[in-house]
């Protein structure tokens, strides 16, 4: 396999990653980085990490960032973009930091329109932890902590859907999927537009995480379709 | 300190402790408040809503709860703004959360807790209950700063001196008051201005940061809490104070911090002119306490005397810090989540200078 | 004037004005150039809970917001009673709405009792709200170190916006001070001293 050539913001002497082999968040990480380069933002951009797999990317680019704890990267976000008014701030968190534990802090960014840009990781599972159910894990789905598959509550959190409730019309809610990288390329720069004209936006992104979801190549992304069959891609809400 | 000139009124005012909070981090130049409302420090999140509607360099953001808001500030100084909040009780539970991350960032976290009733939610009113929380709360090692001002003067000094603190040393700095402290109307001297250094911004400095707070090895967090472990240590040489009253010939020492050391500093005097040899010992700095003061105060002491509205946070401490230094009887006046006044301790003292 | 503290505990409900009679004396005191502390005390309740506000004005110096046994306390409500009965001994001066709370209720105590009926003067004389000021009035001219000419420059500046909107409402709060005042001479003039405590507790 050929070199792949990496975006420029991109920290290389910190390479190679942490990332189980498979991961999703390369790839997102990647795109983001490209996004980034091209909108020519790395100058003033700050990057908020989440707890979790993402905590992985606090030396992932050239870029000043800084980890926060679980469910926190929005008020941390929200306080810098604040203080900051001319910087592109984004944070990434996954399913648990957002829908779970800082779930309040998510719903509240929306809801007072923050300008800031969150990245929000969806694979079903707490993977940092060792593949426990998180509150996007389908019904039926085997994890740590529902060995004999989730019955309780047949119905996942759909974060972007369920912002729309909170969000400004004019906020940019969208998931996209590692399955499809132009789109979710184009999501991402959308949100870091939406940001700049001073608007919230969100964009969940469909995940591998073969190591929890324990598939081997072809199964990882028959799962990520099936994940996709239940959370839509798309925009949500905004053009 | 304030003034100590009673009728010289045209350069004081009436007001609230937490007025007084609010001004003296204004004067430091504190440009951004992040908070949650809670009793009984609610005026002051109030208090910098008005001046920040009225002033647009001022930041404000009411958060979700206490956790979100001290990560608001964080954000807020990673940006280089005078950032802080204000909380009390269950919030000052919440917001140990944040503050465990600026003691790993070294963040100059600024923070006013108006202690009240505990476990749980208490009361909305008063305690020194949340003595070890400020100190060591949060996961870690208490790398933080704890003020403990005894009066509203004082609060006025501690809160601009707090922001000095907090931005030359980046460890994050507790004030310590109480409900009665906050809500007290009284006359404050504001003629005073602490040199506060400049803030500066973390990010986007031309020098870029990756900051993490997990580290993957033993080893790693070893070396970066060894580090912090001595710089804290140097610094404390700096920060630490403490008032010895009256203590070099003191049979009777009393032991108390804020409210409850200005009710013992009035008590000495009064007793002092019953010519009882009693003198007083408080920590302005809860943490780092200043040990060598405290072993010096108690010299010529028979009987130490510990005031505090706890069953116990202030006199562990004092135990601890004194095991070597004294064989004085030590008589507790712990009254929970209640006020101790002048008059509990002055009688208190009588009791004890009759044994 | 004597190096001294007066401690005054007022109490009553919360919406009965308890914290602006505090609010006005605290002000007076501090436009006097006296030293002041006062610190309001009340529960979770926006509305009726028992409301308490400690007073401390003098020359001297003050220690803690609160203190053990107040020389003066200005009663508006019957169950304010058990939260106030360990601020009074001896010396204490116990000054109550009459109207509201029966002299009797307050037991085993030797502290001396002013009886001021502050609701009924206030419904007759001027406007029912303004009982409070005629409390006011009453311990002012007890406490003796504050003069009623900085009390009205303290109502002044509190309710500047109020006397704003209603010009009447000054004079109004004026004159309570002063009936409160006569009030409180009149209870304790020589003569008529045990008279007018009879007759009020034996109204009850």
């Amino acid at each position: 396999m050929s070199n792949p050539r990496f975006p420029k913001v991109v920290k290389t002497e910190s390479k190679p990653s942490n990332f189980c082999p498979g991961c999703g968040y390369g790839i997102i990480l990647k795109i983001l980085g490209e996004v980034i380069d091209e909108m020519e933002i790395a100058p003033r951009t700050v990057f908020g990490i989440d707890i979790g797999c993402n905590l992985l990317a606090w030396d992932y680019f050239n870029l000043d960032t800084a980890q926060t704890h679980h469910g926190r990267v929005t008020p941390m976000i929200s306080g810098y973009k604040m203080s900051q008014k001319d910087s592109v701030v984004i944070g990434i968190a996954g399913d648990g930091g957002l829908y779970a534990i800082g779930l309040q802090s998510f719903i509240h960014t929306a809801h007072r329109n923050e300008p800031v840009t969150v990245i929000g990781v969806n694979n079903s599972v707490y993977a940092m932890t060792g593949g426990q159910s998180a509150p996007t894990t389908f019904d039926h789905e085997v994890t740590d902590t529902t060995p004999d598959g989730k019955f309780t509550s047949k119905k996942p959190i759909f974060g972007p859907e369920m912002l729309t409730e909170f969000a400004d019309e004019k906020a940019f809610l969208a998931r996209g999927s590692v399955n499809n990288i132009p789109v979710l390329k184009s999501y991402l720069r959308k949100a870091i537009e939406t940001q700049l004209a001073g608007n919230f936006s969100f964009v969940e992104v469909i995940s591998y995480c073969p190591t929890n979801w324990k598939t081997n190549a072809e199964a990882t992304i028959d799962f990520s379709k099936k994940l996709e069959s239940i959370y839509k891609t798309g925009i949500i809400s905004g053009k | 300190m304030a003034s100590k000139n009673t009728n010289n009124i045209i350069t004081k005012q009436l007001l609230t402790g937490n007025e007084v909070a609010l001004k003296g981090a204004l004067v430091a130049g504190a440009n951004f408040f992040a908070g949650y409302p809670i009793t009984p420090t609610t005026e002051i999140l109030s208090g910098w809503a008005k001046v920040a509607a009225k002033d647009k360099k001022l930041k404000f953001l009411q958060m979700e709860d206490e956790t979100a808001s001290g990560f608001a500030v964080i954000g807020a100084l990673l940006a280089g703004k005078k950032a802080w909040t204000a909380t009390a009780g269950m919030g000052h539970v919440l917001m140990q959360d944040p503050l465990a991350l600026a003691e790993s960032y070294r963040l100059p976290f600024v923070m006013y807790v108006g202690q009240r009733g505990g476990p749980s939610t208490g009361t909305v009113i008063y305690s020194q209950q949340e003595l070890t929380l400020a100190r060591y709360g949060g996961n870690g090692e208490g790398l933080r700063i704890v003020y403990a001002p005894a009066n509203v003067s004082e609060l006025y000094h501690y809160m601009q001196k707090a922001f000095d603190t907090a931005w030359k040393y980046r460890f994050p700095v507790i004030v310590l008051g109480d409900g009665y402290l906050s809500k007290t109307q009284t006359a404050v001297d504001l003629s005073e201005e602490v040199d506060v250094v400049k803030a500066s911004p973390y990010f986007l400095n031309g020098q870029i940061k990756n900051m993490r707070n997990c580290f993957s090895t033993e080893d790693q967090l070893v070396d970066h809490l060894g580090f912090m472990f001595k710089e804290f240590a140097e610094a404390s040489k700096e920060i630490v104070e403490s008032e010895s009253y009256r203590t070099a010939d003191s049979e009777i020492v009393i032991f108390a911090w804020g409210s409850v050391g200005y009710a013992a500093k009035v008590a000495v005097v009064n007793l002092r002119n019953k010519n009882i040899k009693v003198g007083l010992f408080r920590p302005i700095t809860m943490r780092p306490f200043d040990t060598k003061a405290a072993i010096k105060a108690v010299k010529k002491a028979k009987y130490i005397v510990i005031a505090e509205s706890s069953a116990g946070h202030f006199g562990r401490i004092v135990r601890e810090t004194l095991a070597q230094a004294t064989d004085a009887t030590y008589i507790r006046l712990y009254k929970p989540a209640e006020g101790i006044t002048t008059e509990d301790i002055e009688e208190k003292i009588l009791e004890v200078a009759n044994v | 004037m004597e190096n001294r503290v007066y401690k005054v505990l007022l109490a009553g409900e919360g919406g009965q004005g308890v914290q602006t009679i505090g609010h006005v004396l605290a002000r007076a005191a501090f436009e006097q150039g006296l030293n002041v502390a006062y610190m309001p005390n009340y529960g979770v309740e926006q509305r009726g809970g028992v409301s308490l506000g400690y007073l401390q004005i003098g020359a001297g110096i003050i220690g803690f917001p609160k203190f053990s046994k107040a020389d003066y306390i200005v009663n508006m409500r019957a169950r304010a009673i058990e939260r106030i009965i360990q601020y009074v001994d001896a010396d204490t001066l116990y000054i109550y709405d009459s109207d509201l709370i029966n002299n009797s209720e307050l037991k085993n105590t030797n502290a001396q009792k002013l009886p001021i009926a502050a609701t009924s003067t206030a419904s007759s004389q001027l406007s029912p709200q303004i009982f409070n000021m005629i409390l006011t009035g009453a311990i002012i001219n007890e406490l003796k170190v504050i003069e009623r000419v900085y009390v009205e420059k303290a109502l002044d500046i509190i309710l500047a916006k109020k006397y704003k909107d209603k010009p009447q409402l000054r004079n109004f709060n004026k004159k309570a001070l002063e009936i409160g005042a006569k009030l409180a001479k009149e209870a304790f003039s020589p003569v008529k001293k045990t008279s007018v405590l009879d007759s009020l507790d034996g109204n009850k």
